[in-house]
């Protein structure tokens, strides 16, 4: 029982890091209806400029974090004001394969930046870990845990009680109706898109830490999150922290307890079987929204 | 969510998918470019030419299609540079036999598309070409198969000695495997109970295969095998599976990116079996971050050092080896920034068996691809000066080397591995 708590425990902690990467997809689809396929790469690139602060000009990590956030969201709300902006009106496809091209674009940069060679976050949880009944909870998946409970709430103040998070939702609903209504569709999506480098800032720094560090294949993981927002609902920040722990939990405990018939592999499909059944029951995932059209 | 948002990310992914399954269809330019054919033969002091051959200028094409770039690129860098060494080297002693060899290099960032695209880019103006790494080297295979040129793989996958136009320098992974496993437990005595976590490819399918051979050959228990996906951040499933099991050696068949992780994650779970590092498991990097003796030591160093060994492709840096003066007075030179690494020693013995190759057809008076391949099937069993095992390429679809090195993690040896045992065979 101890070997499978401690698989539980780890399964949730990446869960959290894949709801931080989940939530980045969907606060930036709710206010423009673009799947930002350049997520990864802000997660890579965080990581790299964390570590590059932390441990080559010996910034303190926090302040080092504090600094990569605020370069995420520099890159994040200059592409889109300097490049999605002109793109309203097009076809979602046309911005699809723009951060796709984002993405390839900023990875091909770390390399070239940074370099092949190995890093070290610098974070101050190393391998430090507590230990109880038998289970062993390092400090950085602990972390990774209260940072995303602390985040989901965070995003709850902002999305109920602010007044940029009811544009938000205001744009989510209709943003043709919402401009017309005098709400800053533009300053809206700006700040989507500042969310969601943070996001990819904090999942980055987690991500990277112990045991990893960064590296140039940091940024796959926003693709191990994707069944996380399919399963959730692409729309609800609840659906995103829900299916993110789901998938992590599902995938470590399938790697734990995978049934030798099943083959070498099956803990990689099992959260694409637990995202299909979901769909069968809820096409729109377990908190997203059936739109409504007028025929 | 919008069905018709889901569709396009859908497309998309499946587009970005195939884009990068994509090769192009054309055929490459097989014939010599500036090469010139002249001659019949030694005898007469001619050289036949071929491609990639400047018989005027005496001078030899040849290419490398290595990692500069991408997960990679840490081990395909000092590898190039190595072989790089050896090339100046031997240029600079003359040539082979009056033939001063010139290297090209493409990167192709470890993706197979981008490996034949740059082999097709370069196959007509090669007399020979490094290929760098498994995956890529398999995706080129059909086409120098046919074209019948010779390639030497930074790989040491065991399917390579069953084709003729490869000449790979090292012990396959599964040979490697085996002797590795029967040496720790059987002659070192470091326990019977044997584990594995390998990655879920070719590599790791090689690997298993040596690691069930040695389990096969009796003595061993195995009691756990835990496979990962690559690009897996997470290894207590593997690891707590490893420890439950009582595995007292510990089979690593990953890249640094995992094996680093899967023993801070064994340590932090206060699981600290003996380790057997595969080669590709092991960087200098891993234990401090720029791999030297100076440098600030990883999170994972301490669990590192307290009994890891490694299959390594090459002696360890400075270890005594009749070789090793000779290749350290050649990097000083050539490479004087070079750090500590096994990659860069395995490099340099590559660019030893470049130019042994081109030598013997120099001296067979044949430089066309036919001649080349003829002086690599004649050469016999090469020395490196124990740089590297010495392979023999006439052994015809047995392994050219079957010696392993094996070396012991040491935090106060320069470049991290200190000699154990060299000419390891299992039984």
């Amino acid at each position: 029982m101890t070997e499978f708590f401690q698989l539980l425990f780890s399964g949730v902690a990446l869960g959290a890091v894949y709801s931080l990467i989940a939530l980045g997809f969907t606060v930036i689809y709710r206010a423009s209806r673009v799947i930002n396929f350049s997520q990864g790469a802000f997660i890579l690139v965080s990581a790299y400029v964390i570590s590059w602060l932390a441990t080559d000009k010996g910034v303190p990590f926090f302040l080092a974090v504090a600094l990569s956030i605020v370069f995420a969201v520099a890159v994040g709300v200059a592409f889109q004001l300097l490049v999605l902006r002109h793109l309203v009106g097009r076809s979602a496809f046309v911005a699809v394969m723009v951060t796709i091209g984002a993405s390839i674009a900023m990875t091909a940069a770390v390399s070239a930046i940074f370099g092949p060679d190995q890093k070290l976050l610098g974070d101050p949880w190393g391998s430090s870990a507590v230990h109880a009944a038998g289970i062993t909870f390092t400090w950085v998946k602990l972390w990774s845990i209260i940072v995303v409970a602390a985040v989901l709430y965070a995003l709850y103040l902002f999305d109920r009680h602010s007044r940029y998070g009811l544009a938000m939702r205001a744009t989510a609903s209709d943003h043709i109706a919402a401009l017309a209504a005098g709400v800053p569709v533009g300053r809206v999506h700006a700040i989507a898109w500042g969310m969601a480098a943070t996001l990819g800032t904090i999942a980055g720094m987690f991500l990277a830490g112990f045991p990893n560090s960064p590296n140039l294949g940091l940024g796959d993981a926003s693709f191990r999150a994707f069944p996380a927002i399919i399963l959730g609902g692409l729309e609800s920040p609840k659906g995103a922290v829900v299916g993110g722990v789901s998938i992590g939990v599902v995938e470590i405990l399938t790697s734990g307890y995978s049934p030798g018939w099943a083959g070498t592999n099956f803990s990689a499909v099992a959260p694409y079987i637990v995202m299909i059944a979901v769909l069968l029951a809820k096409p729109y995932g377990l908190f997203g929204s059936v739109p409504a059209e007028r025929i | 969510m919008n069905s018709r948002h889901m569709t396009v990310a859908a497309l998309a992914a499946a587009g970005a998918l195939t884009l990068s399954a994509c090769g192009t269809g054309s055929s490459s330019n097989n014939s010599g470019s500036s090469g010139s054919s002249s001659g019949s033969g030694s005898a007469s002091g001619q050289v036949t030419g071929g491609p990639g051959i400047d018989t005027a200028g005496k001078t030899i094409h040849i290419t490398s299609i290595t990692a500069l770039s991408g997960p990679a690129s840490a081990l395909g860098i000092p590898a190039l540079a190595g072989a790089r060494t050896a090339l100046k080297a031997i240029n600079a002693a003359g040539g082979v036999d009056g033939y001063k060899i010139k290297m090209s290099v493409k990167d192709s960032g470890y993706v197979p598309q981008n490996h034949v695209q740059a082999y097709k880019a370069t196959v007509g103006d090669s007399a020979m070409i490094q290929s760098f790494g498994s995956p890529t080297t398999k995706a080129i295979q059909p086409l120098f198969d046919r074209e019948g040129i010779v390639v030497q793989p930074l790989s040491w996958d065991s399917v390579w000695s069953k084709d003729p136009n490869l000449a790979p320098v090292g012990v396959p992974y599964a040979t490697d495997v085996k002797n590795g496993l029967e040496y720790l437990s059987k002659q070192k005595k470091l326990g019977t109970k044997v584990g594995i976590v390998y990655q879920d490819d070719e590599y790791g399918a090689d690997a298993l295969r040596g690691y069930k051979e040695a389990v096969k050959a009796g003595g061993l228990d195995d009691v756990a095998q835990a496979p990962f996906k690559v690009g897996d951040t997470d290894f207590t499933a593997q690891v707590q599976k490893l420890k439950s099991k009582g595995a007292q050696i510990v089979l690593v068949t990953a890249l640094p990116s995992a094996s680093a992780p899967i023993v801070g994650t064994a340590a932090s779970l206060g699981y600290n079996p003996t380790y057997l590092f595969q080669g590709p498991a092991w960087l200098e990097q891993i234990f401090t971050k720029d791999g030297t003796k100076s440098g600030k030591p990883t999170p994972v160093a301490g669990a590192l050092a307290k009994q890891t060994y490694v299959l390594a492709f090459a002696a360890p840096w400075g270890s005594d080896v009749p070789g090793m003066a000779q290749m350290l007075a050649d990097q000083k030179q050539y490479a004087p920034k070079q750090i500590p690494s096994e990659y860069f020693t395995f490099g340099y013995a590559q660019g030893k068996i470049i130019g042994a190759i081109l030598k013997k057809a120099v001296q067979n008076g044949d430089l066309s691809r036919a001649g080349i391949l003829k002086a690599k099937e004649s050469l016999g069993s090469v020395d490196l000066g124990g740089l590297a095992p010495s392979p023999d390429y006439t052994s015809g679809g047995s392994p050219v080397s079957t010696k392993s090195i094996i070396a012991r993690v040491d935090k106060n040896t320069t470049g991290f591995l200190k000699p154990v045992a060299s000419g390891v065979t299992g039984q």
